[in-house]
């Protein structure tokens, strides 16, 4: 039989295999990036001890303290105080908490409704494609910021209709991409192949397409993730997003904003945080996409 | 000893256009046989393959014929029918093994799922046959192809695999579509020695769709010649080259480049047959009518 074998027959690159892990560790964006979110997420969960002071207690006896390092700067206000003298530093740490929560809450819901839509569009086609996808044409013609603000009106500023209001206007994002991918992966041969094993429709669609589409969907959902913060800061920004006694980035954005010319940091600072978490988010999503799919990670 | 499959005057045409693909196509396949489909790009042999299958792309559809699996209609099965019977009783050998494996899931999983679904296997079965049927095309490191992504085999490797868990599944009807056309030279050789090979081991009648008469008389024991869409020629492998009756089957025969004899050019398939050949297909013939038979 020495015509049938051949001595070239072995699989090149199969090395033994690091699992998911090891593999986006190895990748220095999503490790990085990775790392900026885990510290955001261990803030805070432990935000009231790492926060040096009660974010919320007021004296005006110490408004407006520049940070440690500039002159007038008091040791106990590392980042400095507001106007009503509240410490910087522990209202970002605290801010954290809603970041982390609609980040994660709003972009996974999002996700899960957005994603299933699409993958049912796109599969199912015919009528049920035809439905979907009008809504999703119909959703996202409407302005999102006016949209937001609408249902923000509606259901009452609160952390819960921030969220509602991310996933209402965002699922379209997952449902257009995931839809899109599933028939992309529908014509390939290996369906065909699934098929002409006599495989069902719902196991080709959860064991054979949903396997391709799942790294498209988690790098959307990471990017949905810093799209979610951005959002939330927005309607702290104009005051619809969460009552005054719980910090917020985008508040505190709001509220350094009239005085930036004599305490800058008041601003500054929530808006580094900010900036720093999407791009991690944004970050971690290219490099997921890298660690994830089979044929880019060869 | 009854036929396995019995396709009788099937024919299919484009729903757009009414233009026929299939022109009353008939052919039977003996247990065990391997079955030939030979002809040009276009001239249906994939379809014939595809309308066994129940895998018809929906342009086309069948206006008439059956095609009988052990007595039982498969046009006529439906959905459900057709999938209690593909990968138990039919299976595929696809035509590109690298887009027929699909790329995120391990080799392992992907042979041993018609294994659990098919035929029974626990996952431990399922794993350890699935390795037995590795080293049975010849992949001399099986662990470390079941653990690979496809994209980290070879094409020959990868349509290596593809035998495995087509002839894994013990059916008794495998349907071949071009099996050896994406492959280089070399790898084609090793690739139909290893279906022969399997189909003696297994029994296993094949359907084997091709455009390649070297490969026709490597392989097959019976051969259908078509040409757009209609049986032109039927008969025993070695009968069709000792003395191939049809013209068209002559020229095509003719028109295989000799590797002996590197200066002859190449014969194209003349004008005059084809011409023929229409004027067949636009009459009223039906098969077995005198076709005129002049080879120019």
């Amino acid at each position: 039989m020495a015509d049938v074998t051949d001595t070239s027959l072995t699989a090149v690159g199969v090395s033994a295999r690091p699992n998911v892990l090891a593999r986006v560790l190895a990748e220095p964006r999503a490790a990085v990036s990775g790392g900026i979110i885990l510290l955001l997420v261990v803030f805070a969960v432990f935000a009231p001890l790492l926060a040096p002071h009660d974010p919320l207690r007021q004296d005006l006896m110490l408004s407006q303290i520049p940070p440690v390092w500039m002159a007038g700067g008091e040791p106990g206000y590392l980042l400095g105080t507001d106007s009503l003298g509240r410490d910087v530093l522990s209202r970002l740490i605290h801010g954290a908490q809603v970041t982390v929560i609609v980040a994660f809450v709003a972009a996974t819901l999002a996700c899960l409704l957005g994603s299933t839509l699409g993958l049912i569009a796109g599969f199912a086609g015919g009528i049920v494609d035809m439905a979907i996808s009008r809504l999703v044409d119909i959703w996202m013609a409407f302005p999102p910021v006016l949209l937001s603000v609408l249902l923000v009106a509606v259901l009452g500023a609160g952390l819960h209709s921030v969220i509602i209001a991310i996933v209402v206007i965002d699922w379209t994002r997952f449902c257009r991409v995931v839809r899109a991918e599933v028939l992309q992966q529908a014509k390939r041969d290996y369906i065909d192949s699934a098929v002409t094993l006599g495989m069902g429709r719902i196991a080709i669609l959860f064991r054979e397409i949903l396997p391709n589409v799942l790294p498209l969907i988690i790098v959307l959902l990471t990017l949905e993730m810093g799209i979610a913060v951005i959002v939330e800061a927005i309607l702290s920004f104009v005051g619809l997003s969460i009552s005054t006694d719980q910090p917020t980035w985008g508040g505190m954005i709001a509220e350094g904003r009239q005085i930036i010319h004599h305490a800058w940091w008041v601003l500054v600072f929530p808006l580094i945080a900010l900036f720093v978490t999407v791009l991690a988010f944004n970050q971690l999503g290219d490099g997921l996409r890298r660690a994830l799919d089979p044929v880019l990670r060869a | 000893m009854s036929a396995l499959l019995d396709i009788r005057s099937l024919s299919a045409q484009l729903k757009s256009t009414d233009q026929p693909v299939l022109r009353d196509v008939s052919l039977t396949l003996q247990p065990r046989e391997v079955h030939g489909l030979v002809g040009e790009s276009g001239a249906g042999k994939t379809t014939i393959a595809k309308a066994i299958l129940g895998i018809l792309p929906q342009a086309i559809a069948v206006t008439g014929g059956e095609v009988l699996f052990e007595g039982q209609d498969l046009l006529k099965l439906g959905r459900h029918g057709m999938r209690a019977l593909l990968g138990r009783e039919i299976a595929l050998i696809p035509q590109d093994p690298l887009t027929a494996l699909n790329p995120s899931r391990r080799i392992a999983s992907q042979i041993m799922d018609g294994l659990i679904a098919k035929r029974g296997l626990s996952r431990r079965e399922a794993r350890d046959r699935a390795l037995s049927l590795l080293q049975e095309v010849y992949i001399n490191d099986p662990e470390r192809v079941m653990r690979a992504f496809p994209h980290q085999l070879s094409g020959g490797m990868r349509q290596r695999v593809l035998i495995a868990s087509a002839f894994g599944l013990e059916p008794r009807l495998i349907i071949a579509d071009e099996p050896t056309t994406a492959l280089d030279v070399t790898v084609q050789k090793q690739i139909l020695r290893l279906i022969r090979i399997m189909q003696d081991v297994h029994n296993t009648a094949i359907v084997f769709v091709t455009h390649d008469l070297g490969v026709v008389a490597q392989i097959c024991d019976r051969v259908s010649v078509l040409y757009a869409g209609k049986v032109v020629e039927q008969s025993e492998v070695t009968v069709l080259f000792r003395d191939p009756q049809h013209a068209y089957t002559r020229a095509l025969i003719a028109a295989n480049p000799r590797y002996d004899d590197p200066n002859a050019s190449l014969v194209p398939v003349s004008d005059t047959v084809v011409r023929d050949l229409h004027a067949d297909l636009d009459g009223t013939a039906s098969r077995g009518s005198a076709v005129s038979e002049t080879v120019s």
